[in-house]
């Protein structure tokens, strides 16, 4: 089938009262969990997982794919009102957006962030449409040599980019990949680390990994400053937004800042490990270096503020893209996404493109009436969302805590899974407290088995010999620049350290 | 303070530690009966690979240790929000209780009780009147209940129905 008469179709399977229904909560509640500081996008998605097990695979992926675009915009609220960021995507939006809230034009911020959140979106949506089906035909030639030498490519990405820290970053990969191995091992099934644990027999599932790592974790520092953030203000805003906030002149004037931090967005997404909260900051840097007056960035005005929500909602749609090619997740929520193709019995990668191209299309219409959604409810439900900020946390995490335990225990009926939440959750509120990245550790447990999978696949079929891995043109591309990567991130960090830039912890604290 | 100063440095022991015993443990694992590299291939790559990057961690976190001096500004702002880890703790073993309680005594009873002592344990010291705490009940058993029903009728999930079942 065309694709032209694949997206006809999954549009109309759209068009009934429930599909509707569910990317109206799914934007609704997305925003919600985006807005408020501590509840991220990925854990809307990890609290929603369970309730999709009962759907078919339309409406689940209709109700995530939702989720995650309400998720990342929602963050701009809470960032431009109050200044912190209600998602690590929107940091760089609290710099021009809160100023201009200060000086009185809450409105017109929200206005501008929100438009630009839905044009980023869009922009990427489309790279989406037409990059990932004819990619997916590259990459449905691969074998697990050129699977072996991607997966290569996104862990040396991941722990380098991750932190400002390239060793920290590395500790945290190999962690993940160690996690990994425990369970049968691929290709002979030799049981490894299991201690006798009947229930380590195949592993640690990825969704109670994911939940402690982001769930508890967030729960446990909650705990910690308690009676610090209990002094947080309340927010008196006037959060009217009058037609988009701004004029038609603002507007065109922001159209090749726009273009290139979409295109940032876009690439960032594309590329595994690194994530929203860079690709925002980046968006912001080049806006400014590349601006007639850097001087006035941080100060409140819409340059900074159209940077900072056009790239990181344009990740969306670039995360999607390895996602769904190659079944390679970028980042936390992609991750999860991963987990809930691997429940209803879905592969992403380029077989999905062959096997179930309406899930894909699903996929992409989804992202298209979610990010208008998102655009109508933000503008003309503002208030309400402002006033959810005030909800008290005490009584919101632990509710989100038995959701995500029930998620757990739900996706396995397994109270073992449930159990091993509180693993990952103190091991991760560990990794935080030494400023160890827990990125670089989710991606490299879930990388992990195709790791090594393919390795072994692939030596089998060379017969042992991994120079043999070099005469793959593609393999031996992406070994190459994964090695080149980690060369050059290490002789940039030695040389920092030398010109007394260095100790960028210090920094960071 | 502790994690500041030698958090590096008990990291990098850590992990030191791990990349020994997985390389032991990996030693133990059988040889391959295909040929070729076995299952043991991989967790010794990542053992050495993590002793390697330890080491690294390990000078840092000296590094840190001695450049780390107790500033005053520092300490004058550590005392005004010293990190609650009382909270921290509290909250561990309330959810290590939980989800161990889980499967004998059942999701409604013992998700109610943990709901209701962790928001407890979270609220800070202003917040925990007589009203506030009878709201805190509440509040626990009707999420609870809703979460029960929505789950097992609407969703057809089963849960733990533990001693009510």
């Amino acid at each position: 089938m065309n694709p032209l008469s694949l997206f006809a179709d999954a549009f109309l399977g759209m068009m009934n009262p429930t599909a509707i229904l569910l990317l109206i909560a799914g934007v609704a509640v997305g925003i919600v969990f985006g807005s408020i500081p501590g509840l991220s996008a990925s854990m809307a998605v990890a609290l929603f997982l369970p309730v999709t097990f009962a759907m078919d695979s339309h409406e689940a992926f209709t109700l995530l794919v939702s989720l995650y675009i309400g998720g990342i915009s929602g963050g701009l609220i809470s960032a431009i009102l109050i200044n912190i960021p209600g998602t690590p995507s929107s940091v760089a939006t609290c710099f021009d957006g809160h100023p201009m809230a200060k000086k009185g034009q809450a409105s017109k911020a929200l206005g501008v962030g929100v438009v630009f959140s839905f044009l980023g979106g869009l922009f990427s949506f489309l790279i989406l449409m037409f990059v990932a089906p004819s990619l997916a035909k590259v990459t449905l030639k691969f074998s697990a040599i050129e699977y072996f030498a991607v997966c290569l490519f996104a862990l040396s990405m991941i722990a380098a980019l991750a932190g400002n820290n390239m060793v920290k970053g590395l500790l945290s990969g190999c962690l993940g990949l160690i996690f990994s191995l425990v369970g049968m091992a691929p290709i002979d099934g030799v049981k490894r680390f299991t201690f006798g644990i009947t229930e380590l027999n195949s592993g640690f599932d990825i969704l109670p990994t994911l939940i402690g790592v982001f769930a508890i974790a967030e729960v446990l520092s909650f705990a910690e400053n308690v009676t610090k953030l209990n002094k947080a203000t309340h927010i008196k805003q006037d959060t009217r937004i009058k037609g988009f906030g701004f004029t038609w002149k603002e507007f065109v004037s922001q159209k090749w800042n726009f273009l290139r931090s979409a295109a940032i967005g876009t690439i960032i997404g594309i590329l595994p490990g690194i994530g929203g909260s860079t690709a925002g900051m980046l968006a912001y840097i080049t806006a400014k270096k590349t601006s007639k007056y850097p001087e006035k960035f941080g100060t409140g005005i819409m340059d900074g503020l159209v940077a900072s929500e056009t790239s990181n909602n344009a990740v969306v749609g670039g995360a999607l893209i390895p996602l769904l090619t190659l079944g390679i997740p970028g980042d936390g929520v992609t991750a999860m996404l991963l987990g809930a193709f691997m429940i209803h019995g879905l592969t992403p990668g380029p077989l999905l493109f062959v096997d179930a191209p309406d899930v894909v299309y699903t996929i992409f219409v989804a992202c298209i009436l979610a990010n208008v959604i998102m655009l109508v409810m933000e503008l003309g439900g503002m208030r309400v969302f402002v006033r959810l900020l005030n909800i008290p946390k005490q009584i919101l995490l632990p509710i989100v805590l038995v959701l995500c335990t029930v998620g757990a225990y739900a996706s396995n009926n397994r109270i073992f899974d449930a159990q091993s939440i509180i693993i990952f959750g103190i091991m991760s509120y560990l990794m935080g407290k030494v400023k160890i990245p827990t990125a670089p550790f989710i991606l490299s447990f879930i990388l992990g088995g195709l790791l090594e999978t393919n390795l072994r696949r692939g030596l089998m079929y060379t017969k042992g010999s991994f120079w043999k891995f070099f005469t793959h043109p593609i393999a031996a591309v992406f070994i190459v620049v994964a090695i080149l990567f980690v060369a050059w991130t290490v002789f940039k960090q030695i040389r920092e350290r030398r010109s007394g830039k260095a100790n960028q912890d210090a920094v960071a604290d | 303070m502790f994690f500041k100063k030698y958090g590096d440095l008990v990291a990098g022991i850590f992990f030191l530690a791990l990349s020994f015993f997985l390389y032991i443990m990996a030693d133990a694992l059988p040889p391959s009966i295909l040929g070729g590299i076995g299952s043991d291939f991989f967790p010794k790559i990542m053992a050495i690979a993590t002793c390697i990057l330890s080491f690294f961690q390990i000078r840092s976190g000296f590094k840190t240790m001695r450049s780390r001096k107790p500033e005053e500004k520092e300490a004058a702002e550590e005392e005004e929000y010293k990190p609650e880890y009382l909270r921290v703790l509290a909250t561990i073993a309330l959810f290590t209780i939980y989800v161990f309680t889980l499967g004998p005594v059942g999701f409604l009873i013992s998700s109610t009780l943990y709901l209701f002592l962790q928001i407890i344990v979270l609220s800070p010291k202003d917040k925990r009147s007589l009203r506030d705490i009878i709201i805190y009940a509440i509040i626990s058993i009707v999420s609870c209940v809703v979460i029960y029903f929505v789950f097992r009728r609407g969703l057809n999930l089963m849960l733990p129905t533990g001693i009510l079942g």
